[in-house]
């Protein structure tokens, strides 16, 4: 990152990353709707996400600070940041009988929402870059 | 590193998978009484056969190096337990047209020029509404790959307009 002008930005930014990679697999797990074994895929961000936002933000973390008798003593990030999303199978329906387990209706279902979710995010992208807009113009009237 | 056009193409795989689809039932439906073959006898039922493929070998390699991979459940019992997902974005193509050599029917029909000494005819095993239940299903899911290709155009275009 070259200039920083909101740590909300960069959440944000993850955010659409994961949204952007959770339609792909929503659009393959439809793509093989009909393909004999095929077990729906997805993936599970949410935790992530909220490591990201905690060391954005430095939240109070329940993790006690490491102790330092020394100045020389390295201090650990506040934040390792191990919490990965997670892939997993979306399974449990209704199997026909060529091992598929493709539920088209729970596939559009959490498309239709991904989708709108991936919009709001870009809403909330422009809303951020506007607050920003309108500092500038308001300094430009002060001369 | 994601490409975003990455799900045009996975839904535009999965629509001409179907469309091949929908073309074999056509040709099963339209010869539902062909007699004569250039392979000899009878028309013969095709029937299409999907296989999921990898699609972007970088991107699935940078989403497995980059997420934890959970084991699968398996909740219907069907020995594949603790399966990891890998490749996690699959795309289809058309694996192979198979042919069903089920028994031709045969019809009682002397004046037939193909029928043979006993005066039967060998028409094609094929059952219109096994063909139309089939075209049913390959044209849902082709609507199915059509709205998830709506869904991915809505996001690009709304990622497009925080450029305006």
């Amino acid at each position: 990152m070259s200039i920083e002008i909101s740590k909300t930005h960069s959440l944000i930014k993850d955010a659409l990353d994961y949204r952007a990679a959770r339609q792909d697999m929503i659009a393959s797990n439809i793509a093989n709707a009909d393909t004999p074994y095929y077990k729906p895929r997805d993936i599970s961000f949410e935790n992530a996400l909220k490591a990201k936002e905690a060391a954005l933000y430095a939240k109070d973390s329940n993790q006690l600070q490491m102790a330092t008798t020394d100045s020389k003593h390295l201090t650990p990030s506040a934040q390792n940041s191990e919490t990965k999303a997670t892939l997993f199978f979306r399974d449990g329906h209704m199997a026909r009988n060529d091992g598929n387990s493709v539920d088209i209706d729970v596939e559009t279902t959490e498309m239709s929402k991904n989708s709108i979710m991936f919009n709001a995010l870009i809403q909330a992208n422009k809303k951020d870059g506007a607050i920003f807009k309108s500092v500038i113009e308001a300094s430009q009237k002060v001369s | 590193m994601s490409n975003f056009l990455n799900s045009f193409d996975i839904s535009g795989y999965g629509l001409s998978a179907q469309r091949v689809r929908v073309n074999v039932i056509s040709s099963n439906i339209a010869n539902a009484q062909t007699t004569r073959t250039d392979e000899g006898g009878p028309y013969r039922r095709k029937e299409v056969v999907f296989k999921a493929i990898n699609f972007n070998d970088y991107y699935n390699k940078a989403l497995t190096d980059e997420t934890n991979s959970a084991e699968y459940q398996d909740p219907l019992n069907e020995g594949e337990f603790g399966k990891k997902v890998n490749p996690a974005i699959m795309s289809v193509v058309v694996d192979k047209i198979s042919r069903d050599d089920s028994k031709a029917q045969l019809k009682y029909e002397p004046n037939h020029p193909d029928a043979d000494a006993n005066g039967y005819v060998a028409y094609p095993n094929i059952n219109p509404v096994v063909e139309m239940a089939d075209l049913v299903e390959a044209t849902r899911s082709y609507q199915a790959n059509v709205a998830a290709f709506e869904s991915a155009k809505n996001m690009a275009n709304s990622a497009i307009s925080l450029l305006q």
